[in-house]
């Protein structure tokens, strides 16, 4: 026995015990953490997967220690963090050992400057001024940003802004880093950075626990996926796991494309594009693939632009709105943001609009909604003869809760068309159709800001449509969204524009700000590339993702699904149009005198079973 | 609006490499000296100490036309509105504005332009213009964070002073916000003619709830993050750089210390004298001193 225990003391307590943990908030009847159990070892990389609303943050916020002590529901169970238990220690006493870093870097920074940024959580331990110099400098030296020191934190980037925060948390030399979707506001490249300094964490024997929507850049370095649905831990999986895809789509989660792929065609498991290839290659797959690749490539780009701008053949590319020469500098500043901007907008075109974080993207949907007034140059709305509309634009911001001030949904969809002195019978009709498509016909009595935020984001966007603005500007759409709701939002929104208004078919257009490239290649028919100060390019998704150059100033990466797609030079965009796809190119090679016109993904897309 | 924020700390100058503390002190030292003092003399010094404080802020020429055109504005206002109601026995009407006369069977009095009262207005003006001039160029050339450290070892709670400066670096988030909402809802119809004053009260009114509804949250996002952070308004915490007088900082913060106390000195004995509750023939050269320049 005195040898077991002398063995016992030796080994180090696991970074995270979680024993039988529930949490009720007050006031709600169901609990939102129910019956949690799960031991996480040291510098192991856990993702918490799950829906809007599963119970994600509530569990982030036990992890940190913030659950009891800064919460005021009912608590049962115990979380022990380094062998200390939670509901006796507070989250500033674990501030040395478990970092915290929340959705949102803009409402999290404390101090004016990126030194005192980091200097906060030091000063905060009580550590001497001539040992917080040092720690600051080794740690921005880590994130990157030592030549940043002295910057004001509102100039930065808001990948910079992450990784500053994580530079804080980082000088306080946590074993434990708990993440809440640290990638929604970040660009591709900003994403990478930020992974790559988590994983750097990782390999010096810190805990990672990262709650995020972006499963396919997350899977390749997590080793463990836990699935949270309604507040119970539903599965706990290795990301190498071959039922990884089955389990989360089981879970209504939307799974890593790339292995979801490899499933589909039988390949096993994949968590990169690379092992995809592999696969494939190894599966025959490839070499089928490959010596149809050349005739394919001519054919991508007219495919996609025939298949996607069907709407605006339906209106005859009628301009809805013109820019000449924009430029615009904020005040007291002499550098533009932008300037020489010149594209035009046509009806039932849906445009999205990338950049790297910090390229101007939501300053210039402002600027097109009016909010800001252009340094040179002029924004002309052209109206169309049909146009029976008095709006002209329609602005759903990054925050769409800005847009939601009623008592009630249906009164927030019904305000626009009301002020505008549409009849009640319209207005009646207008609310119930939105609230079909929006999936809000059971929230129409409810307020609001009380719903849940991919509810409130369809609200936002129901209530813009409703006065059936000629532009649409939506910033980040996609920000804090599961896939599945995103999907749901963006086709919603383009079978608004498909409705048939008086004489037109389609008589608005879509701007969208967005990081997303999945959602630029699926929702998309024209991109706007803002970078440098100007537009660097406007062009289908389809001539966007063969430009690696393009891509590299918007700041983006193909998703390893993407970048299947482009190796292979398929047509698709979907995990079933690819591996249709692939199948079929497979079968052609077996059947050399098939028409190339007879294989799925050369007509229209979506025909494909 | 950015404007404080675009001015704060941006380039150095002599005046942001003070110690906040002596700042601070100045700042207090010239709240006193503007109340004790009555003369043109002393108050026109007292100001004079204010402009060379601001002359520290590096500011651009817009930014001083508008820091310009604000303190300006300021000091017409109280010199209108002193110079048309001013109550003292002597008054030299200089313009009318509304003649005396009757109306509905009594008489009431006009509206006239004194010199008396311009003069006494002035004198106000430049009270609040040397107070006003010298809290803006203490803010605008200390960061949030030295100050929380400089009232901290002044023993203002550092509750009070995180949450002053967390307020403060939200504000012009705020703003925007309120400015999106507006827009957003005028984009839907809120700004169409023909609503009634009533309606548009209650409509600005909810517009509020948006932005009340982002501060919560952005507040309750600041407070996890720092609390996982290790702070505590309780606990004792350090400061980062620490605060240092350097000798010729300490020689002045002794002076101010030293000017205040005389004035006040001085002044009280006069004010003893002139109540004739004190008085002594040895104390005249200070009493006649008091009265000319004080």
């Amino acid at each position: 026995m005195t040898a077991g225990r002398a063995t016992n003391d030796r080994t180090p307590p696991m970074p995270v015990e979680v024993e039988s943990v529930s949490y009720t908030f007050v006031g709600r009847e169901r609990p939102s953490l129910c019956d949690i159990a799960v031991t996480l070892p040291a510098a192991s990389w856990t993702v918490i997967a799950g829906r809007t609303g599963s119970g994600k943050s509530t569990l982030l916020r036990a992890l940190a220690g913030l659950i009891p002590h800064h919460a005021t529901g009912l608590m049962q169970g115990r979380v022990r963090l380094l062998g200390a238990d939670t509901r006796t220690l507070g989250p500033t006493d674990f501030a040395r050992r478990v970092g915290l870093i929340l959705q949102s870097p803009d409402d999290q920074l404390c101090a004016t400057t990126v030194e005192a940024e980091v200097a906060f959580g030091l000063e905060n331990l009580g550590l001497p001024a001539r040992e917080i110099g040092p720690r600051i400098a080794a740690a921005l030296a880590a994130a990157g940003l030592a030549d940043l020191q002295r910057r004001p934190t509102r100039h930065l980037s808001g990948g910079q802004k992450q990784r500053l925060l994580l530079a804080s948390i980082g000088a306080l030399e946590p074993r434990i880093l708990l993440l809440d979707e640290p990638l929604a506001q970040l660009d591709s490249f900003a994403a990478a950075e930020l992974l790559g300094e988590l994983d750097r964490l990782r390999r010096q024997g810190v805990t990672i626990v990262v709650a995020e929507h972006r499963l396919d850049e997350l899977i390749p370095l997590a080793d463990r996926v836990l699935v949270l649905d309604e507040g119970r831990l539903v599965d706990d999986l290795s990301t190498a796991s071959v039922d990884l895809c089955d389990t989360l789509t089981q879970h209504g989660l939307a799974p890593p494309e790339v292995s979801h792929l490899a499933q589909e065609l039988g390949c096993g498991t994949a968590r990169t594009a690379e092992t995809l290839l592999e696969r494939l290659d190894m599966r025959g797959f490839n070499r089928s693939v490959a010596a149809d690749r050349e005739e394919n490539k001519e054919h991508v780009v007219g495919a996609c632009e025939s298949s996607r701008i069907d709407t605006i053949a339906a209106t005859s590319l009628q301009p809805a709105l013109q820019v000449e020469d924009l430029g615009y500098r904020l005040p007291g500043n002499n550098d533009y943001v932008w300037r020489g901007l010149d594209f035009v907008l046509h009806h039932g075109e849906c445009v999205a609009l990338v950049g790297a974080n910090g390229s101007g993207k939501s300053t210039l949907l402002h600027l097109l909604a009016g909010l800001a007034r252009p340094t040179a140059g002029k924004i002309e709305h052209r109206r169309t003869a049909s146009a029976q509309s008095k709006a002209v634009v329609g602005l759903m911001p990054q925050n769409p809760d800005l847009t939601l001030f009623c008592a009630t949904v249906r009164e927030e969809i019904a305000f626009g068309p009301r002020r505008f002195g549409v009849d009640e019978a319209t207005i009646e009709s207008r609310v119930a159709e939105l609230a079909r498509q929006y999936n809000l016909e059971d929230l129409l009595d409810e307020p609001p800001l009380a719903l849940s935020q991919g509810q409130r984001l369809r609200t936002a966007v129901a209530a813009a449509l409703s006065v059936e603005p000629r532009v649409l500007l939506l910033d980040e759409p996609t920000t804090g969204q599961d896939r599945r709701q995103v999907e749901r939002v963006m086709t919603a929104i383009n079978e608004t524009l498909r409705i048939p208004r008086g004489e037109s078919l389609a008589t608005g257009c879509v701007l969208f700000s967005t990081h997303d490239l999945s959602i630029v290649a699926r929702h998309a028919n024209r991109v706007l590339v803002l970078d440098d100060g100007k537009l660097a390019g406007d062009c289908t998704p389809d001539e966007l993702l063969a430009n690696d150059a393009l891509l590299a100033r918007a700041h983006l990466r193909r998703t390893p699904l993407l970048d299947v797609r482009h190796r292979l030079a398929l047509r698709g965009l979907t995990v079933t149009e690819i591996a249709e796809e692939l199948v079929a190119n497979a079968a052609d090679r077996q059947q050399p005198n098939r028409k190339a016109s007879d294989r799925p993904g050369q007509g229209a897309r979506g025909e494909a079973p | 609006m950015n404007l404080p924020v675009e001015l704060s700390m941006t380039r150095d100058s002599w005046l942001s490499q003070l110690d906040p503390r002596l700042k601070l002190a100045a700042l207090a030292a010239i709240s006193i000296i503007v109340v004790l003092v009555d003369s043109r003399p002393a108050l026109l010094t007292v100001f004079a100490a204010a402009v060379v404080l601001a002359s520290g802020l590096r500011l651009r020429p817009r930014a001083w036309l508008i820091v310009v055109g604000i303190l300006l504005a300021t000091a017409w206002g109280t010199v209108l509105s002193q110079a048309l109601f001013y109550v003292g026995d002597e008054r030299t009407v200089l313009f009318t504005i509304i003649p005396a006369g009757e109306l509905l069977g009594r008489s009431y009095a006009g509206l006239d332009f004194t010199s008396e009262g311009a003069a006494y207005g002035l004198m106000q003006s430049l009270r609040l213009l040397a107070v006003t001039l010298a809290g803006l160029a203490i803010c605008m050339s200390t960061s949030p964070e030295r100050l929380v450290a400089a009232l901290s070892r002044l023993r203002v709670p550092v509750a009070i002073g995180f949450m002053t400066v967390a307020a403060l670096r939200f504000v012009p988030t705020m703003i925007e916000e309120w400015a999106t909402v507006r827009r957003s809802a005028r984009l839907r119809g809120a700004g169409c003619r023909g609503t009634s004053w009533p309606r548009r009260m209650k409509l600005e009114l909810a517009l509020l709830l948006p932005v009340l509804a982002a501060s919560l949250r952005r507040a309750n996002a600041l407070a996890t993050a720092i609390t996982c952070r290790g702070f505590d308004a309780t606990q004792p915490r350090t400061f980062y750089p620490e605060l240092r007088f350097s000798l010729a900082q300490r020689t002045a913060l002794v002076s101010i210390v030293l000017l205040v106390a005389g004035v006040s000195l001085v002044k009280s004995l006069y004010w003893l004298a002139e109540g004739r509750i004190y008085y002594t023939t040895l104390l005249d050269p200070l009493y006649d001193f008091a009265r000319a320049w004080l």
